[in-house]
């Protein structure tokens, strides 16, 4: 009984060793100023940081100038780094923190639907939204608050541990995993018996 | 499943929440509820990670080449900025207050000379007779042999010379081009009376 309390970390798994490990050299050559050496970061990590900023806003122009803005402030940050961390992670802690203070600036905390505006959806407009009914990620934004669904998210489609998940969302490690067995909870009500 | 015991129910929720599928491998095994439970949470996460990537939104074209165009417009370099120096701005502060005590001590010495060849080059006596107090009396007399240093000072007769020089031709031009005042002119007859 007590050996199976005992925590397990098999779920966690750590990003690869040789990214972390390349990731440490760019930003050491960036600030040597080696003037592609961050142009690499970009190419390596711009879509995922896009991709997670767009989970926030829904919005592919706000997604992008956030994205933008993330990079400018790692680029200007970047002797504060951390190199025993991945680079990764502290993208999407500084992403975070853009999209939170471009919400609280602009007061629109409520997502926005993309092409809310046009009245009559185009036929691509009618597949994308039969995709989106399919998609699992929009029923979670239906049912799970948006706390609930940015922990689902850091978890599950970035792939990161619970521990990193904590860090960037600025939780403890027993809020995300509450978090997370609260949002499956809901995910799976109906499908499961409780 | 109606007959479980509470406790046991109690170690499944336990198990559900704290446990990953893996963790929870061994429990599974001699529970059926929960092991239906982590097959399908297991199905849920497989299904979360699949369509994160399949429905992943397109990377607007020109993403990067943005995000350079961003930074190189900021052209901020990516090491630290340079902040002014504490020991700069402490030396700069100690310049000024230097500067500032120095224009004060020249603006100073030549009144103190001035005054002194009136008094006929007494200032202990004069000191004594006003009633100043101790540290005065003190000051005054490490003083003194400053002010007469400053007199002989060849810089202090030239900067005398060419304010008296200075304040003639300012007189002259009164004199001669300025309307004519009560004022103008009794100073006139007074600096030509003094010449």
């Amino acid at each position: 009984m007590i050996a199976l309390l005992s925590p397990t970390h098999a779920e966690e798994v750590p990003p690869p060793a040789e990214t972390a490990t390349e990731d440490g050299a760019l930003v050491r050559a960036t600030l040597d100023a080696d003037p592609t050496a961050f142009e690499e970061i970009v190419r390596r990590h711009s879509r995922r940081v896009y991709n997670f900023l767009h989970q926030f806003t829904r919005h592919h122009h706000d997604a992008e100038d956030l994205t933008q803005q993330t990079f400018l402030k790692a680029y200007q940050n970047l002797h504060r780094f951390d190199r025993s961390r991945p680079l990764i992670n502290w993208l999407f802690t500084i992403a975070r923190r853009s999209a939170l203070n471009h919400f609280r600036a602009a007061k629109k905390w409520e997502e926005m639907p993309e092409d809310a505006a046009s009245e009559s959806p185009s036929p691509a407009r009618r597949t994308e939204s039969s995709d989106e009914a399919e998609n699992l990620w929009n029923r979670a934004r239906e049912v799970l608050s948006p706390r609930e669904y940015e922990v689902l998210w850091l978890r599950f489609a970035e792939e990161l541990s619970t521990e990193e998940t904590a860090r960037i969302a600025g939780l403890t490690v027993t809020h995300v995993k509450v978090l997370v067995h609260r949002a499956r909870q809901q995910l799976m009500k109906g499908a499961m018996p409780s | 499943m109606k007959a479980e015991s509470s406790p046991s129910r109690f170690y499944c929720r336990v198990v559900r929440q704290w446990f990953s599928p893996a963790g929870a491998s061994r429990h599974a095994e001699s529970c059926a509820d929960c092991r239906r439970y982590f097959q399908a949470v297991a199905h849920l996460e497989s299904a979360l990670r699949r369509d994160a990537v399949r429905f992943a939104p397109p990377a607007p074209a020109g993403l990067e080449q943005g995000i350079m165009r961003t930074i190189r417009a900021a052209a901020v370099p990516a090491r630290r900025r340079p902040r002014p120096h504490p020991a700069w701005i402490a030396s700069g502060s100690f310049v000024g207050i230097a500067a500032v005590a120095l224009a004060v001590f020249l603006v100073q010495v030549p009144r103190t000379v001035k005054t002194d060849g009136v008094a006929g080059n007494q200032p202990s006596s004069r000191s004594a007779a006003t009633g100043d107090s101790l540290s005065d009396q003190l000051f005054n007399a490490v003083v003194p042999p400053a002010g007469d240093l400053v007199a002989n000072n060849p810089l202090q007769n030239e900067l005398d010379s060419v304010y008296t020089g200075a304040r003639s031709a300012l007189d002259f031009l009164a004199l001669n081009f300025m309307p004519a005042s009560g004022l103008t002119l009794s100073r006139a007859a007074s600096s030509t009376g003094k010449g």
